[in-house]
């Protein structure tokens, strides 16, 4: 659960249109309201979205059942007579994940090698997909759908131990996680330091109270943060291959006592795809993608080991770095790796192959020298992630502003502020190209100026004016512009839907008619969806990007 | 104070043009006469090369629009009541509605969200439902029986619109091949005149077909000849009445 965020307006239009899109309409009028005016009670949301209170109730339900949006529980006063209220709050990176789920289930069917035996990975292929078309389900539930699918013109039927010895292989590798409870405290809602100092301090002693009021009800927090990925006693085997014992054992905690740890009696427990977890291993195979271009496929296993092992360390998406590893735990990572991957490449010396990466000028390894286990290797992460981001900025100048836009950038981005003379010796451009293309980048949002005034007066002809790259500004204009593209695309292929949704019906119909008389249009159309449905879909890698890792 | 009067303007700089000039940054003076009407079109933007779907985007698309079908035909897709009144819901249920056929007796029974959600109040506020909605988990008959039909329609489903073209097209092939063998079983050799013949037989039948079996006709048709056609027909029959006025 992350504190709450500015929501973009692109970025709930998009979501809204996804909810229109998988939920219905319905939803999508009681999403919007949620998205524009973020925390509404039941009443609030009667009001706002006109819906019948059958309606209303349904919509909630849907989506909360699908991690859209989700409650939690209001306490106006401590120990007042206003009773809690339940709130709802939508969860809009929840929404725009849903865009990724082919691509998490990719995710599992490549990988699952890696993890257990090939031959459940039909199981785990099977579990994701039964868990993101239906939001959440219990275990039992799980068995049976994925059951179905499996089964589905087979005589075997597929053993319900198999089917959960596999969901716990997943939970154990947090691709699953619990569904949060209803009565959660509501997230901390970030203030600007200027509007806490313009309001006003509250007194010392309300203060403390208010604080410890907040920790209190944020106990029940940190209670399900820990609960997230436990095992639970009726899902556990007691075959000793499991994996899921030494999970639950690392995974032990006290429960803190009156807090959501201590489970209702008979309450049952859903599960959902944990999205987190697949941004991790996204982000992850980021940073190997980019180690295998800037060195070779050896490097890129070495670093794929090194992830593998320390993931289960890290405790939020965005890590600086990984955890510091020794040789010989990569080695023999490298090893189990190899032994279920034979396709990956063999390392004789690891400890020279990471010698030789920790030496490259990039800078992509740091080492740590002492400890108990000798010298330490760890990743850093955010740097990796830093360069993937480059490499698709510089992409992305060029492709709009072409090699000499990109020289310009370039240029500035190594040397920090420059004039536009300067800039026009050092690009090798002439002045009125590079005059319009640096105009053209400001306009983007790539570029910044800063006018340095020689007199008080700030007189353009006696003012310095320096033009400079800011990245962080870029990846963020970048990310909401990408968020926009994806916005048009879903837009032009909803639109195209209606405008051919006779034609669609009839291909439903099976008519054999519709294809002589629209076999062209129909052609078309077929090409249209598949190019702007893969477009959407790239789009969205892009977005991860530069929005979530 | 002696510049104030006649020769107030004197000492402001000659020759000036009297109102404001646009420079660049070099100091160069920038036209900005309109140099005639804006142009009817917007230039033309070379635009970059359709992308190629890999096989990575085939199977992410087949992932992806399985998922989507899933949802539209789940009971977690949910409308208003609103839209479904005449005219909403395109040919096919104006076909329903006129024929008298209902959607739930082509469709069966439709299932309710308790059906298939497990609400329970710790993950779902208890206002949103009743007690008879709430489920205390374990799978129902209805549930079970939704996830097989959707199972069952997901192999129709996972046939792409290609495969659907191609299946029609095929089907179409052989009916027509039928009627043609039917007449004409044998083949033996024919002469290339032959082939032609009966290659424009076969396009005429293709553009006529429809006519045929609409009962049009051919070239006696005045319909085929065009609106400026005069068939002569209508200007000399006598509908009587004399010079009388036509109410």
């Amino acid at each position: 659960m992350s504190e709450q965020q500015p929501l973009h307006p692109i970025a709930c239009q998009l979501a809204c249109l996804l909810v229109e899109e998988q939920l219905g309409p319905l939803c999508k009028e009681v999403c919007d309201l949620l998205l524009r005016k973020e925390t509404q009670s039941l009443p609030e949301l009667s009001r706002g979205t006109g819906c019948s209170r059958f309606e209303l109730h349904q919509a909630l339900l849907v989506l909360i059942q699908h991690n859209c949006v989700q409650p939690y529980t209001l306490v106006h006063d401590e120990g007042g007579s206003t009773p809690a209220q339940t709130v709802f709050q939508p969860d809009l990176r929840s929404i725009l994940y849903r865009f990724r789920s082919a691509r998490c289930l990719l995710h599992i069917i490549d990988t699952w090698g890696h993890i257990d035996s090939p031959a459940t990975s039909k199981i785990a292929e099977c579990i994701i997909e039964g868990l993101l078309e239906n939001g959440r389900l219990t275990s039992d539930q799980l068995c049976i759908n994925v059951a179905g699918k499996l089964d589905a013109g087979c005589k075997n039927q597929t053993p319900h131990k198999s089917i959960k010895r596999t969901l716990c292989q997943l939970i154990s590798n947090h691709y699953v996680e619990r569904a949060p409870p209803a009565d959660l405290p509501m997230p901390r809602v970030t203030v600007h330091p200027k509007a806490l100092s313009k309001r006003g301090g509250m007194s010392s002693s309300a203060k403390a109270a208010a604080d410890q009021a907040e920790n209190v009800r944020r106990l029940d927090k940190v209670g399900y943060g820990k609960e997230r990925y436990r095992i639970p006693n009726d899902l556990r085997l007691d075959d000793d291959s499991s994996d899921c014992q030494s999970a639950s054992k690392r995974q032990k905690v006290n429960h803190p006592s009156g807090t959501v740890g201590a489970e209702l009696k008979g309450a049952p427990i859903l599960w959902r795809v944990s999205f987190e977890e697949f941004n991790r291993r996204f982000r992850h195979d980021a940073c190997v993608e980019l180690i295998d271009q800037a060195k070779d496929g050896k490097a890129a296993a070495v670093a794929a080991a090194i992830l593998q092992k320390t993931r289960q360390f890290e405790t939020i998406l965005k890590e600086e770095s990984s955890q510091p590893t020794s040789a010989g735990i990569i080695k023999a990572a490298l090893e189990e790796m190899k032994s279920r991957d034979t396709e990956l490449p063999d390392i004789p010396d690891v400890a020279e192959a990471l010698r030789q990466l920790e030496d490259d000028d990039l800078g992509l390894i740091n080492s740590a020298p002492g400890g108990p286990d000798g010298t330490t290797y760890q990743i850093d992460l955010r740097f990796c992630i830093s360069l993937t981001r480059l490499k698709a900025m510089e992409a992305i100048v060029r492709q709009r502003f072409g090699r000499l836009g990109l020289r310009i950038w370039r240029v500035l981005l190594l040397t920090g502020q420059l004039e536009q003379k300067s800039i026009k010796e050092l690009a090798l451009g002439d002045q009125k190209e590079v005059r319009q293309l640096l105009y053209g980048m400001l306009k983007a949002g790539f570029m910044a100026v800063t006018d340095i005034p020689k007199t008080a007066d700030r007189a353009a002809s006696r003012t310095f004016y320096t033009w400079r790259v800011q990245p962080e500004s870029m990846t963020e204009k970048i990310g909401i512009d990408t968020l926009h593209a994806m916005f048009n695309v879903a837009s032009r292929l909803s639109v195209e839907s209606v405008l051919n949704s006779e034609l669609l019906q009839q291909l439903e119909l099976e008519n054999k008619a519709i294809f002589k008389t629209h076999g062209q249009q129909l052609g078309r159309l077929k090409v249209v969806r598949d190019l702007l449905e893969s477009s959407l879909l790239r789009l969205d890698d892009t977005s991860a990007l530069f929005n979530d890792f | 104070m002696a510049g104030r009067g006649r020769g107030g303007f004197r000492g402001r700089g000659r020759g000036g043009p009297g109102f404001p000039l646009a420079k660049d940054d070099e100091g160069n003076v920038l036209s900005t006469q309109i140099e005639g009407p804006p142009p009817l079109y917007p230039e033309l933007v070379e635009l970059p090369d359709r992308p190629a779907i890999t096989s990575r985007d085939e199977r992410l698309l087949r992932k992806h629009r399985a998922l989507a079908s899933f949802y539209k035909k789940s009971p977690y897709y949910l409308k208003r009541n609103s839209d479904s009144g005449p005219g909403t819901g395109g040919v096919t249920a104006e076909i329903d509605r006129l024929s008298g056929i209902s959607k739930k007796r082509r469709e069966g029974p439709s299932l309710q969200l308790s059906d298939v959600m497990t609400l329970h109040p710790k993950y779902f506020p208890p206002e949103l439902y009743n007690g008879k909605q709430r489920r205390t988990g374990g799978s129902s008959a209805k549930q079970q029986q939704f996830w097989a039909s959707q199972q069952a329609d997901k192999g129709k489903d996972d046939q792409d619109m290609n495969e659907r073209l191609a299946k029609l097209e095929k089907q179409e092939t052989a009916a027509s091949k039928t009627d043609k063998d039917g007449k004409a079983p044998g083949g033996g050799e024919k002469g290339e005149d032959e082939d032609n013949e009966e290659k424009r037989a076969a396009l005429e039948d293709e553009v006529f077909e429809e006519d045929d079996e609409d009962g049009y006709g051919h070239d006696d048709d005045d319909y085929l000849q065009g609106q400026d056609y005069d068939d002569d027909e209508g200007y000399d029959v006598d509908e009587g009445g004399g010079d009388d006025a036509f109410y």
